[in-house]
């Protein structure tokens, strides 16, 4: 599930951080405020990796490829989670394709 | 002067609500 109401999350596509949501990374592992809709996020290892690479000039494609360097995973796999994993950011309102 | 390189598990996140 790449996309949802009406947004396309593609291998080319570029996200960043939504301005406004504190975040800090304690022990490789991201935790994420969102004031505005009253939420904690606490994100595991890899989801931490990803959401530290948003900086909306890095495609998806290539944070997969960042991943496959920095963990013990095929390129394909990779890129799947990731494309699932930032749908499901854009979706929260933390991240936002540029 | 290989890398090691971690476990990968599937990016997840867990949301808690706040009661402000």
């Amino acid at each position: 599930m790449s996309e949802d109401e009406g947004l396309v999350v593609k291998p080319g596509s570029r996200l960043r951080r939504v301005k406004g949501i504190a975040w800090r990374v304690v022990e490789g592992e991201a935790v994420l405020v969102n004031v505005r809709s009253d939420e904690v996020m606490h994100l595991n290892p890899t989801a931490s990796f990803l959401w530290s690479k948003l900086d909306g000039e890095t495609t998806l494609e290539e944070i997969a490829l960042d991943m496959t360097e920095e963990f013990e995973v095929r390129r394909e796999e990779a890129l799947a989670d990731v494309l699932e994993f930032a749908a499901r950011l854009a979706e929260k309102g933390v991240a936002e394709l540029v | 002067g290989r890398k090691t390189k971690k476990t990968y598990e599937k990016p997840d996140m867990t949301v808690m609500r706040i009661n402000r």
